[in-house]
């Protein structure tokens, strides 16, 4: 495709009253030679919009760039790009206009350099080829409790075709064994019969729904859309081609042998919650003493039992104080005297359970204060004595009881339920204690394999309420995968974007760096060691492309030689003039925005930063700051997502390789005899935009104060 | 602090449910915020209440709440009640704790439970009437009362004075003697239960002294915010109360006095103000209950003695009837229950009958004046005899735990609450 450059300056929003418009129409003119530039008052108006659909139509033109707002607003407005047309943004509203002080000679410079490295970009990016893959567009669910029961029958219901997978002889999982459930429906203060078997009739009389029992995952290969798996049912192997997965393998019950402090194992008549629930089920009811199979008269709870202690499970699992109530309430149920204490550390009732709390509060013969459990012995009569320290009634207490009740959490089950066969191996990427990670605030059901998703407890503990509605976030996710990867997009972060990474196989040194690094092990190796590309389970983040020590990776519409051309089309002033450059390489994700934010508050701005959004921190190739420096740019500033345990990064690992990639800048740096502080990487989250211009003038400062580059001029 | 080893704790359910029904309805609601604590102006710094008080009750800690001095303390101003985020109205635990009490020490102890509920409670008005059935039947004035020298109404030939006397001491008496045996047993409860942190014994006297003082000027009363009102009004009935209880004893000193003679004065002629009362020398005379016949003059004190009952009795009615007003703002949250309104209606009645008979004898309506006095006298047996019973008890009771709070300097310094007065004014 012949490229047929057309350039469009707005000049509305207050950007005509701080830059010269028709001074930069010019430039870009003269300095670039583009066929077409204009310059407009009000470009995302009707008349504007038509100046340049009429240029496209009339002049020809088909490569775009427009000089105006930030490329986060107003896309639907210009909405040009497609397979013939490219369109990039040059930022001179937020930020240029808005964070600098108008009809000033640096704030000229810098409006220019925006529209310098706007016409680079558009010139150097290539639009992508659309690759639609021969898809397959049914679902595995695997795992039969109310998590993957939900999953299965809503994308069954949308059309789907669904494979569901249970390792059990029945579907149902934990839910089968309860006497009640918490309840599920306003006004939540009312405890339920259980609906499970409902669920599973649903499910299984679904036509869109194939049911497989006694079925394990023997193997997944391939990629989102063309996954291959081979399952094991009823001792005879089978291969089928899946779309997406959706996994929602559940929990287990923590050991409570563990627990021998509180009493398990020592004692016949301590029990845990689950036993409890049990024992309630199958009786119809009536909780008995083991010792002797008698009703229990009285009855305490010990919350937090092996949870939030760090010697067990350190973190809470959410519904052992519902669990608790309810089973206080199965007691009261059976006999109007008898007694049941619960001991809690907290009592958590989140949202609207809340209600299921105040009611069971009403009952007189529940004894609820916060304490901690002390000694633990058995009496002669198998009774259960509990201490309790520091109790709400002023200091510690005994309690007599015929049995005693630890409320313990829930562990996930493992989470190699899928047996990837992923250069990165073949479990799911978990964080914390065991549960999948995901960390994506607005689909926490994401996973760090793209079209997998996670459900359910074994990625956080939950309620089987929270369950059935994870697991329908998770089938909508999942089958928007299949149709976006269908159309050859990839899906969030960078929903839509069709560009995928290009090896070039010629320059590749097999040093496996690409394939190690990718979060999201979309890269597979080759004999040699070299990458192979699994298209679909790309995210286009090009942490691949950053790692790259030979530049041998590239995308149609980001390359090593776009941004290079950018950066140096920068104009950079001889040192006499004192006025110093530095480049700002912000992330699209949380970096960049929160400079948009800055600009909206009229925050005001070192003039001598230029931005460059790029893709992901983990997507800057070090070459770049080598060009930087030689172009004579005196500081390079990265601005990047939070990265370490508490991580915000939208790529995991992106701004984390870029902290650990900046350890050979520092020895770049020292070889070309300049300082380190030269380059620098900062954390940035989008509500740090107030810091904004602190952190960039503090930086600019740090810079101002060195020597002006040497390399300037050459 | 975890400093006390409670033995082990056996929640009396039973008695969860005596306060349930007792009028803290929404206790179990409490979750131990402790805002009612916070809040309180009455409580303090070493011994908050009344969050330790709810979660007792929930825990059904009978000899804890029963024997603690702070159920005492609280005059239910009602702040917690107002600022309650969950509505458990701690205000009406401590009422319910205080009704039990009653019922709890009580001697002896089938009294205490009659006085729990309103209805029974009122069953034990035929006692009275009995009594003073058979006095009118024994005195002949059943049908027929005579009158005196001038035709007027002389309540003496209707019931006399003396028989009156004769039926009421005894009782006052043996009502005297329970309210102390209960109390022994009170305070020794206290002691047990709610010892004195530190040896910050003050003397028993000063304390006693305080407490009166205390009450006097309601000292304590007056620091509750939502309540104002309440102080006022209730302050107004104690002194009625205490004016009408002296007026009454002035006129035993006149009739006794006379009797054995310590008495003899000159009558003073009314002035004209005593004239605008309808006083006159008849009236005075017949006031004395027809004692005149046997001395022609009144001590020249008497009218103002008669004046004093008036204001007396007035203070207490309009502080009474404003009491009940207050107990009908729905604003303050307050459980009213049965047992409440029938004590109110037992003053108040008291109050109002014995202010309307001067009336009702001086214009000689003598289808109404006896049947009022006769209910008169009923509703003054009940305040009499059985106070040691009912609510009324609470004038022991209260007084006593403030004693032993100043005793034991478990009270050492109450907070001062002004933002709580304030924001609750």
């Amino acid at each position: 495709m012949e490229k047929k450059q057309g350039v469009y300056i707005c000049s509305g929003c207050g950007i005509g009253d701080s830059l010269d418009t028709e001074k930069m129409v010019n430039l870009a003119k003269e300095e670039f030679k583009v066929p077409v530039c204009k310059s407009h008052s009000f470009l995302c108006g009707e008349e504007g919009v038509k100046l340049i659909k009429d240029d496209m139509s009339s002049e020809g033109i088909n490569t775009i760039t427009i000089a105006a707002c930030s490329p986060r607003v107003n896309t639907e407005i210009f909405n040009f790009a497609s397979s013939d047309v490219i369109l990039e943004r040059a930022n001179i509203r937020e930020h240029v206009t808005w964070v600098q002080p108008p009809k000033d000679e640096n704030t000229q410079m810098l409006g220019e350099d925006y529209l310098r490295m706007g016409i680079i970009r558009a010139s150097k990016s290539d639009y992508p080829d659309l690759e639609t893959t021969t898809e397959n567009k049914s679902l595995m669910v695997v795992g039969g409790g109310i998590t993957g029961l939900t999953s299965a029958f809503e994308a069954a219901e949308t059309g789907y075709k669904v494979t569901l997978i249970e390792k059990g002889d029945q579907l149902g999982g934990f839910a089968k064994k309860l006497y009640k459930q918490l309840p599920m429906a306003y006004p939540y203060n009312k405890l339920e019969q259980p609906d499970i078997q409902d669920k599973v009739k649903q499910v299984e009389s679904h036509s869109n729904i194939k049911v497989l029992l006694n079925a394990e995952i023997e193997k997944v290969s391939g990629m989102p859309g063309e996954f291959d798996v081979k399952v094991k049912a009823n001792g005879s192997s089978e291969d089928m081609k899946v779309g997406a997965f959706v996994v929602a393998t559940g929990w287990k019950p923590y050991d409570a042998n563990k627990l021998d402090h509180l009493g398990y194992g020592k004692y016949s008549n301590v029990i845990t919650n689950v036993q409890l629930e049990e024992m309630a089920s199958k009786s119809n009811g009536k909780i008995t003493r083991p010792s002797d199979g008698k009703e229990v008269k009285s009855v305490a709870f010990i919350q937090c039992a092996g949870s939030r202690d760090e010697n067990h499970l350190p973190y809470c699992s959410s519904v052992c104080c519902m669990t608790s109530l309810k089973h206080a309430s199965y007691v009261r149920e059976m006999d109007s005297d008898a007694k049941a204490y619960i001991i809690y550390q907290d009592m958590i009732t989140p949202a609207q359970h809340e209600n299921l709390y105040k009611e069971v509060q009403k009952d007189e013969g529940i004894f609820l204060t916060k304490g901690d459990p002390g000694a633990i012995t058995e009496n002669s009569d198998k009774s259960i004595t509990l201490e309790v320290k520091d109790s709400l009634l002023g200091g510690d207490i005994k309690l007599k009881v015929d049995l005693l009740v630890l409320a313990t959490g829930m562990v996930p089950n493992s989470p190699d339920a899928l047996k990837l066969d992923y250069r990165q191996g073949d479990e799911l990427p978990t964080l914390n204690w065991g549960f999948t990670d995901s960390h994506y605030i607005c689909f926490p059901y994401e996973t760090q394999r793209t079209g997998i998703y996670t459900a359910g407890v074994t990625r956080q503990p939950m309620t089987m309420g929270q369950s059935a509605q994870d697991a329908t976030g998770a089938a909508l996710k999942a089958i928007q995968t299949l149709e976006m990867k269908g159309r050859g997009e990839t899906v969030h972060p960078r929903s839509g974007d069709s560009s995928l990474p290009i090896i070039n196989y010629n320059i590749c040194t097999s040093c496996k760096r690409c394939t190690e690094e990718c979060p999201f092990s979309a890269l597979e190796e080759n004999e040699q060691g070299g990458p192979i590309a699994n298209p679909n389970r790309c995210r286009s983040c090009g942490i691949c492309f950053g790692a790259c020590p030979v530049r041998a990776i590239n995308f149609k519409n980001y390359s090593m030689d776009m941004i290079a051309s950018m950066i140096k089309g920068i104009e950079v002033p001889d040192e006499e003039e004192e006025k110093p450059r530095i480049v700002a390489l912000f992330c699209e994700n949380d970096a960049y925005p929160a400079l948009d934010i800055a600009g909206i508050n009229r925050l005001k701005i070192n003039p001598y930063v230029r931005v460059i959004p790029v893709r992901c921190l983990g997507s800057v190739n070090v070459s770049w700051i080598n060009d930087a420096l030689n172009s004579g740019i005196d500081g390079i500033l990265l601005g990047g997502c939070r990265y370490g345990e508490d991580y915000q990064c939208h790529f995991i690992t992106g701004s984390e390789l870029a902290s650990k990639r900046m350890v050979n800048v520092k020895e770049t740096l020292k070889s070309m005899m300049l300082e380190e502080e030269r380059v620098q990487q900062v954390e940035v989250t989008l509500n740090d935009y107030d810091k904004i211009p602190q952190i960039i003038n503090d930086f600019a400062e740090t810079v101002t104060a060195l020597e002006p580059n040497p390399f300037k001029g050459f | 602090m975890s400093n006390t080893f409670l033995t082990e704790i056996e929640p009396n359910l039973g008695f969860v449910r005596d306060l349930l029904e007792g009028g803290a309805a929404s206790l179990e609601s409490c979750y131990q915020c402790a805002t009612c604590s916070t809040v309180c102006p009455l409580s303090s710094d070493g011994n908050p209440f009344p969050r330790k008080e709810m979660i007792w009750a929930q825990w059904g800690q009978m000899d804890k709440l029963i024997n603690n001095p702070d159920v005492w303390l609280c005059h239910q101003c009602n702040d917690c009640v107002t600022y309650c985020p969950r509505d458990a109205k701690p205000g009406d635990l401590m009422a319910a704790v205080r009704k039990f009490s009653f019922g709890h020490f009580a001697t002896p102890g089938f009294m205490g439970k009659i006085f729990q509920k309103a209805i029974t409670q009122l069953y034990l008005l035929a006692v009275p009437v009995i009594i003073l059935f058979l006095a009118l039947i024994f005195n002949n004035s059943l049908t027929n009362v005579p009158r005196g020298v001038n035709g007027e109404i002389v309540f003496d030939f209707f019931i006399p004075t003396i028989t009156i006397d004769l039926i009421f001491i005894p009782f006052a008496l043996f009502a005297v003697f329970a309210i102390v045996l209960s109390l022994r047993r009170f305070w020794g409860g206290l002691k047990e239960h709610a010892p004195p942190a530190k040896d910050s014994k003050k003397s028993i006297v000063s304390s006693i002294i305080k407490t009166v003082m205390d009450i006097a000027f309601h000292t304590r009363f007056k620091k509750c915010g939502t309540n104002k009102d309440r102080s006022i009004a209730h302050a107004m009935v104690l002194w009625g109360f205490v004016g009408l209880f002296i007026t009454t004893n002035i006129g035993f000193v006149y009739i006794y006095g006379y009797l054995v003679g310590i008495l003899d004065q000159p009558y003073a002629p009314p002035s004209t103000l005593l004239d605008t009362l309808s006083f006159s020398v008849a009236d005075a005379n017949n006031a004395m209950g027809g004692l005149a016949s046997h001395h022609p003059q009144l001590h020249y004190t008497a009218p103002y003695a008669k004046l004093f009952g008036y204001f007396s009795a007035f203070l207490f009615i309009v502080g009474g009837i404003n009491l009940m007003i207050n107990r009908m703002k729905t604003k303050l949250k307050t459980t009213n229950t049965t047992y409440d309104w029938v004590f109110m209606m037992m003053l108040l009645l008291t109050g109002l009958t014995g202010a309307i008979s001067p009336w009702l004898r001086g214009h000689q309506w003598a289808a109404l004046a006896y049947p009022n006095y006769f209910i008169h006298l009923v509703f003054v047996f009940y305040i009499i005899a059985y106070l040691p019973y009912s609510k009324l008890a609470h004038m022991a009771y209260r007084f006593t735990a403030m004693v032993y709070s100043t005793y034991t300097g478990r009270d050492a310094e109450i907070i001062l609450s002004e933002e709580a007065s304030n924001k609750a004014a």
